[in-house]
C-alpha cells in the first residue's frame, strides 16, 4: 500500500508506505523436554507491520510496531517496539532519533561485533531477532569513511523462554531478578562509536562499545518458591571489535574479532575467521550453491559462557533463483573440544506473489555433558512458517 | 545454534541490473584494437561454424565498433536519473508474476570508473526494502552491496556472475549493461530495415563479450541512426539462439537522450519471456555523491 500526496513543491512531497507481513508459526518437539509439563507442539502467531513516512527527500519517520501470540508460552506472547524512529539527513550528517536497529559484522554464524540491540530471546534460537533499542545516532560520511556515534540511554534485558515454552534449560531462568552492575536501573548511558570504509576489496569496520553488556551471565539463584532458578546478570563492559570483509571474485573471506573487558570478568578475546564461496549456475542450470566454513574461538575456552569456544562451522546454501526463489540452507556448527553438533536445515519458496512458506529443522548430536548446550539436548524441533506479506 | 541469514540470492545478480540501468556512458575508449577485434571475431565465428572472409573482416570491425562508440557517446552527459520499473515474468503455460522496483543513477564522468547506481526492490513483497548499490566498474568485478531490511545488514556481495536469471526473469545481468562499449569487441554486418519500424534504417552489428564468464558467445544488435537500440540476439556458448530482446515505447528526454519504456525479452529455449515497462524517467533531480554510499543504501526507500 502506498500513499502520494503533494503538499509543496516537488522536494517537499509527503508519501507514506505500509510493508510487513502476518507469519503464522508451527513448532513439533520430537523428544520430551527436561523441564516438566513442557509442550510438545506449539502454534503461534506474529505481526510485524512498518509504515514509512517520507518528509520530502531528507527526512522520515518509521512505525514498526511488533506483536506475537503465543499458544503455551506466556512470555513469548509479547510486543515490542522494533523501530519508532526519525531519521534526518543534512548533507552528509545523519541524525536517527528513536528506537532503532543497528547491525555490524560480516560472519554468519556468529555475530560478535553487532552490540547495539538485545536479543530477542523467545523469537527463535539462533539470536538474530532483536529488540528496538532506544537512541541518538549520528553518523558522518566522508571521503575517508563513515564516522558513527550512539548513545542508548535506555537498557534492554534479553527475553528468554517462558516455564511453558520450548526450548528452555530444565533451571528456569527467572528475568524478574535479573539485574546489572550499574544498579537495577535500566537508565544507563551506554555508548558506541564505529568506523567503516571500503579500501578496494577490503570492508573494514572498527567499533567501540561501553555500557551494560548485552550478554548476560546465568547465575544460579532461589526462586519464589525457594526453587533453583537461573537469574540473569549483565556486567558493565567496553568491547573493541573489528570487523573485516575482503570480497574477491566469487571468495569472500571474513574476520570479525572483539576483546571484552568487564567490572566482574578478566580481559576476553575471541574471534571469527572463515569464507564463503559460491559456484555459479551450478550443472548448467540458474542455481547456485555456496559453501560456507567459519572458525569460532573464544579466550575463555570451556569456561566460555558461549557454545563457540573452538567450533567449525561448515554451511552449504543451494539458491534455485527461480520465479518462487526457493532455496536451501544446511550447516552443523561442530563443537571441537566437546564434539557436540548443531545441525540445522532452512528451506523456504513463495507461493504466489505475497506468501511465503518455510521449514527449518534444528537438531543436535552427540551433546557433551559439558557443552553450555546440554540443557537443551532434548529440545530439537521442525518448524513450519507460513507468512503473508502486505 | 545458528542460522545464517539468507541472502536473496536472485537479487544478487540485480548488481546486474544496477550496472545494466546504468545505460552507461563510460564511452571507456578501451574496447580492443582492430587487430584484437579480427582475432575474436575470426575465433567466435569459427566456433560457431560461420565462413570467415578475411579480406573485409578487418574493415568490418572497425566500421562496427565506430557505430557502437557512437552510440555509447550519444548517450554521455545524462548527469543522474530517477526511475521505476515494473518486470512481468510469463512462464510457458501462461501464468504470469510481477516485480517492481525503483533505481537512481549517477553518471560517473571518469572514463576509469563506471556509474554509481541504487536499486530498491517493492515487489514480490516478501523482498520489500532490499537494496542494492553498485559502483560499476569498466573491465574489473563491479564494487556491490546490498542491504537485508529485516536484519538491517549490508553485506558485500561478489559481482562475479553476471549471466544468472534477474530476479527469476529471462534477464540476466549482462543484457543490461550490454550498452557500455568498453565490454565488447565489435564486427558491422549489413544495414537493413529496422525490425518492427520498417521507416527506420538500421545497423546490424555483431559484437563479442569481453567478459570471460559472459554466458554468450556473441550477441546480434540493430540500432538505428538516433541511437535507438530495436532488437538484440542472443547466442550462447554453444551458438544456439539463446534469447531475443525486443525495444518500443522510445521517449526522448531533455531533448536528446533516447529511453525505451518497454523491452520484450523472450527465451527460445524456454518458451518463457519477460517484460520490463520503464515508468516515466527523471533526469537531473540533483543526486549526488551523498546518495550513493551506505548510508543512503540502509535508508533507500
Amino acid at each position: 500500500m502506498t500513499g502520494l500526496l503533494y503538499i509543496a513543491p516537488a522536494h517537499a512531497e509527503f508519501e507514506w508506505d505500509l510493508e510487513g507481513n502476518i507469519e503464522a508459526e508451527f513448532r513439533a518437539f520430537p523428544n520430551d523436554g527436561l523441564a516438566p509439563d513442557t509442550p510438545d507442539i506449539n502454534t503461534s502467531l506474529s505481526i510485524d507491520p512498518i509504515v514509512e513516512m517520507f518528509f520530502g527527500r531528507d527526512h522520515s519517520v518509521t512505525i514498526n510496531p511488533y506483536f506475537r501470540i503465543d499458544q503455551n508460552d506466556g512470555r513469548r506472547t509479547h510486543f515490542d517496539v522494533r523501530q519508532l524512529k526519525w531519521i534526518g539527513v543534512f548533507d552528509d550528517l545523519e541524525v536517527r532519533v528513536g528506537f532503532d536497529k543497528v547491525f555490524w559484522g560480516v560472519t554468519e554464524s556468529v555475530h560478535l561485533v553487532d552490540i547495539v540491540n538485545q536479543d530477542d530471546g523467545v523469537e527463535d534460537v539462533d539470536g538474530e531477532d532483536k529488540l528496538g533499542q532506544p537512541l541518538v545516532s549520528l553518523s558522518y560520511w566522508t571521503e575517508i569513511g563513515t564516522f558513527t556515534a550512539i548513545l542508548m540511554p535506555y537498557f534492554r534485558e534479553r527475553t528468554f523462554t517462558g516455564r511453558d515454552g520450548r526450548p528452555r534449560s530444565p533451571l528456569f531462568v527467572d528475568t524478574k531478578q535479573d539485574f546489572n552492575a550499574t544498579g537495577s536501573n535500566n537508565w544507563h548511558a551506554d555508548f558506541a562509536l564505529r568506523y567503516a570504509h571500503t579500501f578496494s576489496v577490503i570492508d573494514l569496520g572498527v567499533s567501540y562499545f561501553d555500557g551494560i553488556s548485552r550478554d548476560p551471565m546465568l547465575l544460579p539463584g532461589l526462586g519464589e518458591a525457594g526453587e533453583p532458578v537461573l537469574i540473569p546478570f549483565y556486567d558493565k563492559i567496553s568491547q573493541v571489535g573489528v570487523d573485516i570483509q575482503a570480497t574477491i571474485d566469487a571468495w569472500l573471506l571474513k574476520f570479525e574479532g572483539i576483546t571484552v573487558n568487564g567490572r566482574n570478568q578478566d580481559r576476553s578475546w575471541s574471534f571469527a575467521a572463515g569464507l564463503e564461496y559460491t559456484f555459479y549456475q551450478v550443472f548448467d542450470s540458474d542455481a547456485d550453491i555456496g559453501v560456507l566454513v567459519e572458525y569460532l574461538w573464544d579466550s575463555r575456552g570451556v569456561m566460555a559462557p558461549t557454545p563457540f569456544e573452538s567450533d567449525l562451522f561448515i554451511g552449504l546454501r543451494w539458491e534455485g533463483n527461480d520465479e518462487q526463489t526457493t532455496r536451501v540452507l544446511g550447516g552443523v556448527i561442530f563443537d571441537m573440544d566437546t564434539g557436540t553438533k548443531n545441525v540445522f536445515v532452512e528451506a523456504s519458496r513463495r507461493l504466489g506473489d505475497r506468501w511465503r512458506i518455510t521449514i527449518d529443522a534444528r537438531f543436535s548430536i552427540d551433546v557433551s555433558p559439558t557443552d553450555p548446550t546440554f540443557p537443551f539436548r532434548k529440545d530439537d524441533f521442525v518448524q513450519l512458517r507460513l507468512a503473508r506479506f502486505f | 545454534m545458528t542460522r545464517l541469514e539468507m541472502l536473496p540470492s536472485s537479487l544478487l545478480r540485480t548488481g546486474c541490473v544496477a550496472a545494466a540501468l546504468l545505460f552507461s556512458a563510460q564511452a571507456a575508449a578501451q574496447s580492443v584494437d582492430t587487430a584484437e577485434g579480427v582475432t575474436i571475431a575470426t575465433k567466435a565465428m569459427e566456433q560457431c561454424g560461420e565462413t570467415v572472409d578475411a579480406s573485409t573482416l578487418a574493415e568490418a570491425v572497425e566500421k562496427g565498433r565506430a557505430i557502437a562508440l557512437a552510440n555509447e557517446e550519444y548517450d554521455a552527459g545524462f548527469g543522474d536519473s530517477e526511475a521505476e520499473m515494473r518486470m512481468i515474468l510469463h512462464n510457458r503455460h501462461g501464468e504470469t508474476s510481477e516485480r517492481e522496483l525503483r533505481q537512481m543513477t549517477l553518471e560517473n564522468p571518469s572514463l576509469e570508473m563506471g556509474d554509481k547506481s541504487l536499486i530498491v526492490f517493492d515487489r514480490p513483497r516478501d523482498v520489500a526494502g532490499t537494496s542494492m548499490l553498485t559502483f560499476a566498474k569498466i573491465l574489473e568485478a563491479d564494487d556491490q552491496w546490498m542491504f537485508l531490511p529485516a536484519l538491517k545488514r549490508v553485506k558485500r556481495i561478489s559481482s562475479k556472475n553476471k549471466s544468472g536469471p534477474f530476479m527469476g526473469s529471462e534477464f540476466a545481468f549482462e543484457d543490461f549493461s550490454s550498452q557500455e562499449f568498453g565490454k565488447y569487441s565489435y564486427r558491422f554486418l549489413r544495414e537493413e530495415a529496422c525490425p518492427g519500424a520498417e521507416e527506420e534504417t538500421c545497423d546490424v552489428v555483431e559484437r563479442y563479450p569481453l567478459y570471460e564468464n559472459s554466458g554468450y558467445v556473441k550477441q546480434v544488435s540493430w540500432s538505428d541512426r538516433q541511437h535507438r537500440g530495436h532488437m538484440t540476439e542472443f547466442y550462447n556458448r554453444r551458438c544456439d539462439k539463446l534469447k531475443t530482446l525486443t525495444f518500443s515505447d522510445y521517449r526522448q528526454y531533455l531533448d536528446h537522450y533516447w529511453r525505451a519504456h518497454k523491452l520484450r525479452m523472450e527465451n527460445h529455449l524456454t518458451g518463457k519471456s519477460t517484460d520490463l515497462l520503464w515508468e516515466e524517467y527523471a533526469f537531473q533531480v540533483g543526486l549526488d555523491e551523498g546518495d550513493f554510499n551506505q548510508n543512503a543504501l540502509k535508508r533507500a526507500r
